[in-house]
This record gives C-alpha cells, structure tokens and sequence, in this order.
C-alpha cells in the first residue's frame, strides 16, 4: 500500500519536529508553543489518511531494512490499536501543550520544554506504531529517558533529581528486561516483526522459553504502568510541572505498560501463568492504590494513587483473558486517559491559583472557582464511577466481567467482591477531592488568593470533560468505531458481542455500583478514624529508601573495589606473574606431549664456571639486592656471561651488542643511584617474601624445563634462505647484519624509534623534575667528593679519537662482519660520554651539540629516507640496492644502500646515550647548584 | 606499486621527523605540521578502506622481500577499520590538545606522532616480531604521553604501567622464542599453516606459546585478573591522552583477533585455548567495570571504567570465535572508542569549567552551559547502552549475535544488568555535575562563565556528531563489519594473499 | 650444554622475577633486567646452540648457526635499553615528586612514615 509511507513520515516529522521549539522559543513563548502544537496536528494529519483502513480493521505495515542480520528493521504498523494510542497521544498532547502555555511561569522561554515534550511524544508514537519488536524497544527506551528528562524540568529541586533519577531507575530496568524479552521472543518466533510473532504464537506459548519470555516482557510492563510493587516512583513523579503529569502519567506513557499488555494479548495470553501472574498484580495494584490514594493530603498525590489504582485495573481486566475483558480494558483506556487528563489539568490550575496541593489547606474553592470546579467535579465524578460520565461504562463493564468470569473454578466469588471493595475505594477518594477541594469549609492560609484562571488554560480541560460527557452518554456513537477496531486488533479475532449504552438494566453490575457509590460516600464520612489509624502504620518514603539504596550501593562497590584492588603495583605483578605461570603451565600440560630428551653437546670446564659465575651473579643480585651498588656490579657480572655465552655459541654481533650495551647501562644505573637511597629497606613481610619466592621459583623451574624442551627438540625453519640470500640479494656476508638492515629492516626501523623515543622521554621526564639533592650515604658521605680525577682527564683526551677510530672501523665493516651502526655508535656514545665524565659535565656542554631531538630526527630520516628512495625505482618501502665500487688505492668495495640506514641508526644510538646519560647528569649540576 | 597499507604508518613517521627537526620552533609551527599529518592520516586511511574492502587482503612486501622471509604488512577489512577510526581519533585529540595541553611538557607532537605510528604498525602488520616491535613503540609513546605534564598521579600510575608492561614484553619475547623454535618463521599466514601440521611431541610447547601470547595480548586488554592498571592510566592521563588510549586497549583485542583467527581458530593443537574461559573472565571484567563504576570518584575516572567495561565486553568476541558475534564487536569496537574519547574529553571539559574541584563528584557551583549538558547526556546515554545511540546499537546486536551460544543466558543478563548499572552511575553522576548545588547558596559568589577552547569544543562535540552518525549510517558500517568477520573467519584467503606458493618455500631442519 | 643453559635461563628468570616483586623502585628495575637478560638468552637459544659457526658468509665454511634468533635478539636488546633507559628516569620522577622510592610512590608525610598505601584517586 502507497499510503503506508505515511507511517515513517509521520514519524519523520515528529522526530525532526523535536528540535523545532528550541530554534523559535527567541520569538517568544506562544511560538513555541504553536510550533509544538503544530508538530503534532501534523503528525495527526499525517496519521490521518490511514485511519479508515485501521476502523475496517485492516493493518498497514510499512517495512524498510535497516540491521537486517540483527533483526533491527524500520519497520511500523497501524492497526485499530496504534491508532487509539496515536489518537490519545497526539490529541492529548495538543491540549497539553496549550495548558503547559499558561501553566509554566511567564520567565521558562518553553523552548526546551517543549522540545522534550515533542521529544517523549515521538518516542511514545515510535512504541505504539512500530511493526519490529526491536525498534520498540528502542523507542520504548527513549521514554523512559525523555520522561527522566521532563520529570526533572526542575532539577533545582532536590526532590525533581531524585523522582527523576526514580523513574529512570525502574523504567529503565523493566526496558531492559523488555529488550531481553523481545530477544528471546524473536529468537523462538524466528522474526522480530510482529505479524511474524503473532503468527508464532502457538508455537511461543509452547516453547520451555515461554514462562521467561512473559515474565521478562510482564516487567517491562509492569514497571512502566507502575504496577505492585513497582509502583513507588509514579507518585515521586508527581514533582514533575502538571503539565508533564498530565500527558505522562495520566495519558500516555503510564499506559505504555498497560499498550504492551494489548499488544503482546494475542502472542502470550491464553495460559494459566499469564491468568494468574497478570490479574493478580493487577488486583492488588487496583486495590493499592485506591487505598493509598484515600490518605493523600496532596490533591496531585491522590490523583497520582488513583492512576495507579485504575492501570491495575486494566491490568486486571487483560489478565482475565476473556474476549470481553479485553474490550473492557481498552475502553478503560480511553476513558481513563480522558478523565484523568482532565483532573491533572483542573489540578494543575488549582495549584497554580492556591500555591498549595495540601486538601487541608485548599477547601471551599467551589464559590471562588466556580467553573474550574464544575468542570473537576463532573471528571473526578468520571472517576468514581458515576453514571452518564464515561468512566461509569467501563468500570460497569468490569463489574459485569467480574460477575460473569470463571477462570478461577470455585474461587470465582472472590472477584465480584474484589471489584466491589475497589469500587468503594474509588469512590471514597473521588468525594474526599471534591469535598476537601470544593467545599468543606473555607480556605487556610493560602498562599495565594485563588480565582479564575485565564480563559484558554481552561480550554483543554473543558474539552476533556465535554468528551467524559459525550462518552458517556452517547458511547456507541462517540467512540464506539475506535474501540472496535483497537479492540479487534488486540485481540486479533473477532470482537465478542457486546452493546454500548448507559443503561443495561438493573442487575447485579449496577447493584455493585450503587454499593460502591454508597459504600465510598460512608467511608469518606468515616474518614478521620481511617487517618488516625493509618498514622501510626509506621511510614518510609521511597525517596529516602531510594537514596539510601543508592548509597548502600555505592558503599558497597567501594568495598569490594577495595579488596579487589588495593592499588599496589606489587600485587599486580604478582598476579600477572601468577596468571602467566597457571595460563602457561594449563596449556602446556594440556599439550599433552612431554620429550624425553638429552643434552647433545658435552659440558667443557670453561662453560662450567661461567655458569658458576652467572649463577653467583644473579643469586648474589638477589640475596644482596638491599646493597644497590653491589647490585649493580652484581648484574654486570651477568651482563658479562651472557657476553661470553654468544661467543661461545657463534653470536659475535650479539657478544659484541651485549657488551656494550652493558657498559651504558651500568653507567646509567650509577648515575641514577646517585641520586636515589643507597640501599633498600627491609619490608617485606614473611609471607610476601614466601610468596615471591615460590612465584619466582615456580616460574624459574618453569622456564629452566621448558628451555631445555625446546634447546633439545629439532625444528624446522625458513632460516636456510638467509644464509643463501645475503651475499646476492643483500650484498653483505654477516648475515645477522643483513637481516636487520635489509630482511627486516622495518623492525630495525622501529627498534631505532624506540631508542629515539626513550631519548625523548627522559628529555620531557627529566626536564620537568624538581631539584633535588644526591643522597647521602649511611655514614653521610656524598658520593665522589673528587668530581673529576686528574688522571682521568688525562687518559680520556687521548683515547676519544682512539675510539671514534675504533667506532668508524666498527661502523664499516658490520655488513660483512661483528659490528654495525648499532654497536659503532655505543662505542661513540661512550666514549664522549667517558670525556665528559672526566673532564665534567659543564666541559663536555660546550663541546657537545646544544640540542639532540634534530639529531635523532635526521637519523630517523636518513634510515626511513633510504627506504623511502625505492619508491622512485617502484620497489616497496625499504627495498635495498647494493654494487661493488671500484675506488683507486682502496680496491673493490662492496657498497649498498643499506649503509645509509646504517648511518641513521649510528646517529638515533649516539644522539640517544648522549641525550640520556647528559640529561641525568646534567641533573647533578642542577642539585648541585642550590 | 601500490603503497597504501603503509601509508597509515609512514605518514605520521615522517610528520615525527619533521617534528624532531623543527623542535626548537615554536608550538604553533608544531601544530601546524600535527594537524597536517593527522589530516594527510585520515586521507589514506580512508583510501586504505576503501582499497581492502574486497575478499583478499592487500599485501606490503617490506623490501621486496617476500612472506614469510620478509616483512609484510596486511591490510584486511579489520585492519582498515581500526586504521581509520585511529585516524579519526587522533585528529580529534590532536586539535583538543592544541587548545594547550601540548605546552605542558616536551615533545608532546612528536611524540603524539609516534604513538599512531606504533598503533597502526600493530593493527597492520602480519609478522609477529614486527608486531612486538609496534607494540613497543606503541607501549614507549604511551609512556611518555602519559607522563606528559606533570603530578604524583601520573608518575605513580606510569611506573605502574610501564614495570607491568615490561614484564608482559618479557613475556612476549618468551612467547615469540618459543613460536621460533618450533614453528620456524614468525609470518602469521605462515604460522597458520604450520601450525596445522604440528607433531605431537611439539604440541606441548607449541600452545604455550600461543598461551603465553594470549597472555601479553590480554594484558593489553585489560581482561580481569590483568585490567587493574587501566583505570589508575586513563584516570591519571591528562584528557587528550586518555582519549587516545581509548583505542589502547582495542589494539589488545585486534592482535587477539587477527592471531587467533587467522592462525590458531583452524589449528587443532590450540584447541580450547582461549574459547574454553574468556568467556568467564571477559564476563567478570565487566562486572568489575561496573563495580568500578559505582565507586568513582570523578568523572574521568568514571570514563576510564567505562573503558574497562567496553573492553570486557569486547572480549566476548574472542571467546565465542563466531561470525555474527565479531561483526556485532567490530561495529561496537568502532562505536565505544569514539565515544571513549569523546567521554575523556567532555570530562576534562566540565573539569575546566569548574575551576579547582575539577570533575570531581564534589557538589559545587559553577557556570554550566547547556552545550556541556546536552554534550554529557548525550556521551551518558550512549555509554549506558540507551537508545537511540550508537552504544545502544553496538549493545542490542551483540546480544543479539550471542544468541546461539550456551553462554546466552549469562551474557545477557550481565550485559543488562550492567547496563542498568551503568545508567545509574552516570546519572547521579549528571545530578551531581549539574543539577545539584550547595545548600548555602546565599554565601557562595556566582561563578563567571567559562571560556572553553573553540578546539576543545568542536573536537569534543566533533567525536560525538561521529557518535550520532554511526547510528545514523549503521546499516552500511555494520554491512562492512559483517564482510570484516567474514574475512576475518575464512583465513585461507588471508593465508593465500600473504603466500601465494606455500608449497614452494624451502625449509631447512635444525638441529 | 643444554641442560646447564636451560638452568641458566631459569634461574634469571627466578631471580629476576622475585626481584620486580619487590616494593622498591631499584630492584624492580634490577629485576627487569636480569629477566631481559634471560629473555634475551631464551630467544637466542630458540634457534639452538651451535658452536663455531657464526653466520658469516664465507667460501670455505658450510655450516652455519641459525642467523634469526640473532636477529631478533638484537633488535630485542636495543629496546630493552630504551627501556631500561626511560624506567631509571621515571623512577628518579617519582623519587622526586613523592619523595620516596616506593613502587606505588607513596607521598611522604610527616606522619605517614610508615608502609602505607596511597591515596587511592578513583
């Protein structure tokens, strides 16, 4: 059907309609307020067309994809169900926005009121018109926010923050129970749109799932039509301006739940869980709430109690499942909405007018108000049950229901009594508002001297009750259509037979009435003892209980945060050490396999004592590591065997590497100990230490056993083509030097930003360090007391042109044999890092570059820049070139390009340790100069 | 010669170099050049994107040396992916930074510069060394970055990070041994098809490196018993950088999937390696994010909770090794890092405004805009997993991409219960920021408005429009995604792109 | 050989690990690099011991030593100094900004001069 396009569209303009309000609220107040009205007229035009269709019972179904293998459709449905929700939500909505015109002080410019009005007004028609589950909830959700968002309009108040937060918190909860719902229905019904899933629906009530699927989707409606015992944040709410009330907690959202009950009618009622859950949480709501609603001071709480009271009812009524329960319902909808709209509104003006909600202090406004009065009176009439006002048809539908239902077997008389008491309750609390409100004596000192308020802000009031007239007195011909066709597409089968009119004759239904009109009128006469029994039932507010719960929450996380994570760096480790050793050790011996295997090369003397000395080493590290400069000598000792264990295993380049970085490093650390404490406390507890060691022995034996798998075990390996391709494709015969200039060169590439970056780091670290003095020995000593040695100095001159010799002849040869950019410029770094620590810190300043960053960059750039030329002979990044040179005297030179990658790396090593080692000693001079 | 996956990491190198050399210029000429190179960034990243979006990956010999003797990178859909949304990051961060955090310290955009080259080396490489060495180079800028300005906070939670990361590139360097000495070659397409012909007596070794592996790559991803440091970093961070960590942990779980996709799902001997418990501990981190959560103390704080809690949620990616489930990750990967970063800075925003307490949950009076609050409802309902926003879609389609697994039950209800949690914390966290005041009000003087950065501004409502359009285009990003997992879960074509001839390469047995 | 190198390795990595649990910032860092040392020797022995047969390319020799390992243990060497290098500045940072040389650098207080844990900021 071409008209289904008005489904999105209308969604469309009510969407992009949100923002509308804000952008004209600068032209003042009522251009706001038409430009929400009109929004929503427009939508009701939109909406229009598609009317006829849904009266005849047709659905209109619009489908676009959207996340189609997640089930996520546009897709929407207008059947005689959305269209009464549509109809209540857009029509009440224009009223709403015309009374919240009169009704909010003249200094709100409205635009972001509105604009969240709109905002809750298109998720609510999202709900009711959508045809994919999903997009429901989705818009289902957006109700819950944008009410949190309305409900705290004034977030100045300590009470608006925290209904606010109320609502948000039950809502949102029961919508997420919704979405879980709505997943594991779509799940067994194998489609989320709903022509699907009602057509599954045998198959749903079948399914293990279903008792989770409806106690899942009964939350998310229970939560949102603030049913027992989720009713507690509806009257919070109430802090909420009237307006909100009215259109939120009155006629739209609340009804939401009670929408979902009718929707989902045909896929999950029909069994005894859905019977006995639904109705009985209903009944206790509708009876509840009536006798909550008998004890508020607070005209608005009352109201707030009632609307509770009557979503039970029509819960209930759904939960009794008979065709003719249904139509009840739905027609309690309408009326409900209708009534209750009114009464929020006409509240809404007497608080305005009074500046007090408090029956004890608001009485005889009949004589001072007389119209506004009139128009409550006949809705709260409406409300009670009084016949020739619409709320009288359906709650004598349901007295009729009652007596006629037998569902529960022998237990049946229970439900006309019910309905009765209830009846009585409505009653009782409908007299008290008129009489405390309009009579009853005179007002107490009020705020404010009550009258009349402006013509229009009455309008929608009195357009509402003519409607509660209208129904109920001339039902088939106002809304009989509407509630047909919504009915009928609740129930999704033929409508049972019933007749719309006033008067059934007299029965027993009517009997219940009267009872009840006569019933409440008595209790209300009773109502001072009521009170005072009701005074000492011991009371808690929600509100407090809320906070308090929140509160507990939080203290509680806190607790457990505590012990989870202490914030100390050694249990980290600890954890991280342990969750490696159980990770390795389950997948290791999960492997399966263990070898047996046996050492192939025989132990020699030399290799002996050098492991003696690699163990005294580290062992020595260990036990002494209180004594740091100890230490440090300690793990140079290490530093040195792992040196002779590349020797000794045909490493050279490594051997040599491994050397020098040795000597940096423990130029480093001593420069570092100079400034920190000499030796390190004795803390750790027994059980730490015991602890630690197991960890570190568990993990040592780990290692030591799995080495000794791995050394003993053949493998194999692509390692073959290096060895054949150095020469000719890379142009070097020191195959180690050829795989990190050329092979891999890219790692080499990033290893040198490492070094740069780590220059650069101690840089920005050390730059911003505060002053700060070497530490002492214990005896008090200050470290050197000589700074620079004579003799020193005298043997450093000499030898620094000696080592850039060595360094250049390092540098040269690496492609082919031990050496390389890498070792030739730690030879250079340490060799004017040695000048300077002779000659001192202020010597070496002026003969050293000012600035290193340039420097690191151009050896950056020279590495990435060689790598970079091959792009101009269409070769990938880093490819490398190389060709013997022919130069006089020298001989035959075997050049590559790499040579130049090797130049930036010599240049990132040497920048990088003078950078570093000057920077901490530059450090010195600073502490030295305080 | 098609240079494109190499682009993502040449072009901020060279910017660094740049940077290096004109240290000495003034911070605005460093801007200048940052600003450049990010956008240069997003350009490449976004032609790389478009290039990969076709069944075989796109293959970079480094050197002119062919897989697996030499280097490659591999680009594939995941890989592009991650690319960009790092590219879209760092050019919000970038132009947050310039408003002035980059003037606290030195090197700021070099150093800034570098950090996206070690990120997006990792995403994109397809050699295990080579993707130690990024991590490296990543894990040395983020140091540094971390420490950039100065405080207690930042040097306690960086020695913090950097001794725990150390130790797990010990561990990486064990794992990459052990791979060496057993498989022989360290190309990840290669590695795929040895492992599948692994002898029994090699079997033992051969799943603890891959255990060992896991290991390093989960730390990074702060899975639950190793996610303790995340929230002491991102808190202790200064703003901008802990928005650019937002995708710090996401290069955990890409490793984590590019490994166990394209070389151990196929392989019999890692069987049960990762999928057999990850599920328990991703489940548990997000409950320990949520705990997290509960007990923050500051919004940023707070923000680096909802980090932790994304990137457990992540994790049920790995754990489940289904099509469906990485598609509905990747979109939720792309999504809680643009709103991470986003959250970072709206924190450091509302910090600012309120003068000395900062984005402490400490009630104060303060000259708010509605700008700020719509911006933190905006970023808190995402977060929350409400809809209509991104983290709401990201949320329903890995709930609905887990239906099928055993673990469905457990997972939803964590998710959602979380969920609620969520919502809960960050709105009293709302209430407290904005709505509540001192009691006093009589004796507190009324706040003059606060001047924000335009940069600071349009980079923090920048990343949320991104926000919004994730919704808004879903359909197509999660149609990508859902070729992404269908790349990502059919390795041969990975394997074929990277080694044409398998059969040809020559291997030599040692010892 | 091999069994002796494979105690060897596990013993660094025992010593080495026990040390970065320690409460200071020194030994952490001393631990640290006994355990790059171990890590360092693993990864070289990955590619198994040989003895005399340095992989450099020669027309006389035939058997060579596995060049790989080498490789990577060069390139892994060179970051652990960078490393190692940025560690032992940010340790002397946090001595300098907590006055104490405490891993979780606790600041000191006049009267908190016992072991106490930090302040917690989250």
């Amino acid at each position: 059907m071409i008209e289904s396009v008005l489904l999105p569209l209308t969604l469309f303009i009510a969407v992009s309609g949100v923002a509308l309000p804000l952008m004209v609220e600068r032209y003042g107040r009522k251009a706001a307020a038409i430009a929400a009205g009109a929004v929503m007229a427009l939508c009701l035009a939109s909406l229009a067309p598609l009317f006829s269709s849904a009266i005849s019972g047709q659905t209109v179904i619009a489908h676009f994809d959207w996340l189609p293998s997640f089930g996520l459709n546009l897709s929407f449905r207008l059947d005689g169900l959305s269209m009464l929700f549509s109809i209540l939500i857009l029509g009440i909505g224009i009223l709403v926005v015309l009374y919240a015109h009169y009704y909010l002080p003249e200094d709100d410019k409205l635009g972001r009121f509105y604009a969240l009005l709109l905002l809750f007004m298109s998720a609510m028609l999202g709900v009711v018109l959508s045809e994919n589950l999903l997009m429901m909830v989705v818009f289902w959700e957006v109700t819950s926010l944008s009410s949190f968002l309305l409900i705290a309009y004034k977030s100045a108040s300590h009470e608006s923050r925290i209904a606010a937060r109320m609502a948000l918190v039950v809502t949102g909860a029961g919508g997420l129970a919704f979405l879980a719902g709505v997943l594991l229905l779509g799940n067994v019904a194998g489609s989320y749109e709903l022509t699907d899933v009602i057509a599954a629906a045998t198959q749903i009530k079948a399914d293990p799932l279903y008792p989770t699927i409806l106690t899942l989707v009964l939350l998310g409606a229970f939560t949102k039509s603030a049913q027992f015992p989720f009713h507690f944040w509806l009257p919070n709410a109430m802090v909420a301006p009237t307006p909100v009330s009215a259109y939120l907690h009155s006629a739209t959202m609340v009804k939401a739940g009670v929408f979902l009950l009718a929707r989902f009618y045909p896929v999950l009622s029909g069994t005894d869980a859905w019977l006995f859950s639904v109705s009985a949480i209903g009944g206790i709501t509708l009876v509840y709430g009536a006798y909550l609603a008998m004890y508020r001071n607070d005209f608005k709480g009352l109201l707030a109690y009632s609307t509770i009271s009557h979503l039970g009812l029509i819960t209930l009524l759904f939960g009794l499942s008979t065709p003719m329960s249904v139509v009840a319902a739905v027609f309690h909808i309408i009326n409900h909405a209708i009534f209750k709209a009114s009464l929020f509104m006409a509240a809404g003006i007497i608080d305005h007018e009074c500046g007090s909600r408090d029956m004890r202090r608001v009485n005889g406004l009949f004589k001072l108000m007389p119209i506004t009065a009139t128009l409550a009176m006949l809705a709260a009439g409406s409300m009670a049950g009084v016949p020739l006002l619409n709320g009288f048809l359906s709650k004598e539908m349901f007295f009729t229901e009652s007596i006629v239902f037998q569902g529960f077997g022998n237990s049946h008389w229970i439900l006309p009594i019910f309905a009765t008491i209830a009846g009585v309750l409505a009653v009782a609390y409908s007299v008290r508002f008129i009489h405390d409100v309009f009579f009853n004596g005179e007002p107490v000192d009020l705020p404010r001297q009550p009258h009349e308020p402006p013509r229009w802000m009455r309008v929608p009031v009195e357009v509402l009750v003519v409607l509660c007239l209208l129904v109920g007195i001339f039902p088939a011909w106002s809304v009989g259509a509407l509630l047909a066709s919504a009915a009928g597409a609740t129930l999704q089968s033929t409508l049972p037979v019933y007749d719309l009119k006033i008067w059934h004759g007299f029965n027993l239904a009517f009997l219940m009435s009267l009872i009840a009109l006569a019933g409440g009128v008595g209790l209300y006469m009773m109502r001072s003892t009521l009170m005072r029994w009701n005074d000492q039932l011991p009371t808690i507010s929600s509100r407090t209980f809320f906070e308090r719960a929140y509160q507990n929450l939080a203290a509680y996380a806190e607790n457990i945060l505590l012990i989870m994570d202490n914030g100390s760096l050694q249990r980290y480790m600890a954890v991280f050490f342990l969750f490696v050793f159980i990770y390795g050790a389950w997948a290791f011996i999960s492997g399966g396999s263990m070898v047996n295997a046996v050492s192939s090369l025989p132990l020699d003397v030399a290799s002996g004592i050098a492991f003696f000395a690699l163990a005294l080493g580290a062992l020595g590290a260990v036990f002494m590591h209180h004594r740091r400069l100890l230490s440090i000598i300690l793990i140079g000792i290490v530093g040195l065997v792992v040196a002779l264990i590349f020797v000794r295993f045909s490493a050279p380049d490594l051997a040599l590497t491994q050397l020098s970085v040795e000597v940096v490093t423990t130029v480093l650390m001593l420069l570092a100990l100079h400034y920190l404490p000499q030796y390190t406390p004795k803390e750790s507890s027994k059980t730490r230490v015991v602890r630690d060691v197991l960890l570190a022995l568990g993990i040592g034996l780990g290692m030591a056993f799995v080495s000794f798998e791995l050394l003993t075990s053949s493998f194999s390996t692509i390692s073959d083509f290096y060895l054949q391709q150095s020469v000719p494709g890379g142009g070097g015969s020191n195959v180690v030097n050829v795989i990190l200039v050329d092979f891999r060169g890219f790692d080499t590439l990033g290893e040198i930003t490492v070094l740069a970056m780590a220059a650069l780091g101690t840089h920005a670290l050390l730059n911003q360090l505060r002053l700060m003095q070497p530490m002492p020995d214990s005896a008090g000593r200050l470290w050197a007391e000589d700074a620079h040695p004579l003799f020193l100095k005298m043997l450093m001159r000499p030898l620094l042109p000696l080592a850039l010799a060595v360094a250049v002849y390092i540098f040269l040869r690496g492609h082919n044999l031990p050496g390389g950019g890498f070792v030739a410029g730690l030879v250079t770094g340490v060799a004017l890092i040695l000048q300077s620590l002779a000659g001192g810190f202020a010597f070496a300043e002026d003969r050293l570059p000012k600035s290193y960053p340039p420097i690191l960059g151009l050896g950056l750039a020279m590495a990435a820049g060689v790598g970079l030329i091959s792009w101009f002979f269409v070769r990938p990044f880093l490819t490398s070139a190389h060709g013997h040179i022919e130069i006089p005297l020298v001989g035959d030179i075997e050049l590559a390009s790499v040579i130049i990658f090797d130049l930036g790396v010599y240049l990132v090593v040497v920048a990088t340790v003078l950078l570093i080692l000057t920077e901490l000693g530059r450090l010195n001079m600073k502490g030295a100069r305080v | 010669m098609n240079h494109s996956p190499i682009l993502p990491i040449l072009v901020p190198f060279i910017a660094s170099i740049v940077l290096l050399m004109m240290s000495a210029c003034k911070l605005s000429w460093q801007r200048g050049v940052g600003a450049l190179a990010v956008t240069l960034l997003l350009a490449v990243s976004v032609n790389l994107l478009l290039l990969a979006d076709q069944p075989a990956p796109l293959v970079y010999a480094l050197g002119d040396w062919q897989a697996p003797f030499g280097i490659v990178l591999v680009a594939d859909r995941l890989a592009a992916l991650v690319v960009l949304t790092m590219a879209l990051l760092s050019a919000a961060v970038l132009l947050y930074a310039s408003a002035g955090f980059d003037g606290k310290g030195r090197h700021f955009h070099a150093v800034f510069q570098l950090q996206l080259v070690g990120i997006n080396g990792a995403f994109l490489t397809g050699d295990v060394f080579n993707l130690f060495v990024f991590f490296e180079v990543m894990l040395l800028a983020s140091y540094i970055l971390l420490a950039h300005g100065s405080g207690l906070n930042k040097s306690r939670a960086g020695f913090a990070y950097v001794t725990l990361n150390l130790a797990g590139s010990a561990v990486f360097l064990v794992a990459l041994g052990l791979i060496y000495g057993t498989l022989g070659t360290l190309n990840l397409a290669d590695i795929a098809m040895q492992l599948k012909t692994v002898s029994a007596t090699e079997a033992s070794l051969v799943r603890l490196s891959g255990a060992l592996l896991m290991a390093v790559f989960l730390l990074k991803a702060a899975v639950l018993p190793l996610s303790f440091w995340l929230p002491h970093a991102y808190s202790a961070a200064g703003a901008p950088v802990a928005a650019l960590f937002a995708i710090m942990t996401k290069v955990g779980i890409v490793a984590i999937l590019h490994v166990q996709m394209i070389a151990f799902s196929a392989a019999p001997v890692m069987h049960g390696l990762l999928d057999s418990w990850l599920i328990v501990a991703a489940l548990a981190t997000i409950v320990f994010a949520a705990i997290g959560l509960l007990s923050a103390k500051s919004l940023q704080s707070l923000v680096a909770w909802l980090i932790l809690g994304s990137a457990g949620l992540l994790l049920i990616v790995p754990s489940l090794n289904n099509e469906l489930v990485t598609a509905a990750g990747l979109y939720y990967l792309v999504q809680s890092a643009v709103v991470g970063a986003a959250f970072f800075m709206m924190a450091d925003l509302i910090s600012n405004a309120r003068g000395h307490i900062g984005d402490a949950f400490i009630i104060t009076e303060w000259a708010s805009d509605n700008k700020l609050k719509l911006g933190y409802f905006i970023l808190a309902a995402t977060a929350a997993g409400l809809p209509p926003f991104s983290g709401f879609v990201g949320k329903l389609m890995l709930l609905f991409a887990v239906k099928e697994s055993v673990m469905m039950p457990a997972i939803w209800t964590i998710i959602l219960i979380v969920s609620l949690i969520t919502t809960i914390a960050l709105a009293k966290a709302g209430s407290r920021l904005f709505w509540e005041t001192p009691n006093d009000l009589a004796s507190a003087p009324r706040p003059a408005s606060f001047q924000h950065s335009i940069f600071q501004y349009s980079a923090t409502f920048g990343l949320i429009a991104v926000s919004l359009l994730l919704v808004i285009f879903a359909q197509p990003l999660s149609d990508f995604t859902l070729r992404a997992a269908e790349q990502l879960h059919a390795p041969e074509q990975y394997i074929e792109a990277v080694i044409p001839h398998h059969a040809d390469i020559q291997r030599g047995v040692r010892p | 050989m091999e069994a002796i190198l494979a105690i060897a390795i596990g013993l660094l990595f025992g010593c080495g690990v026990y040390l970065m649990l320690r409460a200071r910032t020194f030994p952490v860092i001393i631990g640290l690099t006994l355990t790059s040392y171990a890590v360092n020797l693993f990864l070289f022995a990955s590619g198994r011991l040989v003895v005399n047969a340095p992989p450099i390319i020669s027309a006389d020799i035939v058997r060579y030593t596995d060049p790989i390992p080498q490789a990577l243990v060069l390139t892994a060497i060179v970051i652990g100094f960078g490393m190692t290098a940025y560690i032992v500045t940010l340790a002397l940072r946090g001595l300098s900004e907590s006055g104490d040389d405490h891993v979780d650098m606790i600041e000191k207080t006049a009267d908190s001069a016992s072991n106490q844990l930090p302040k917690r900021r989250l």
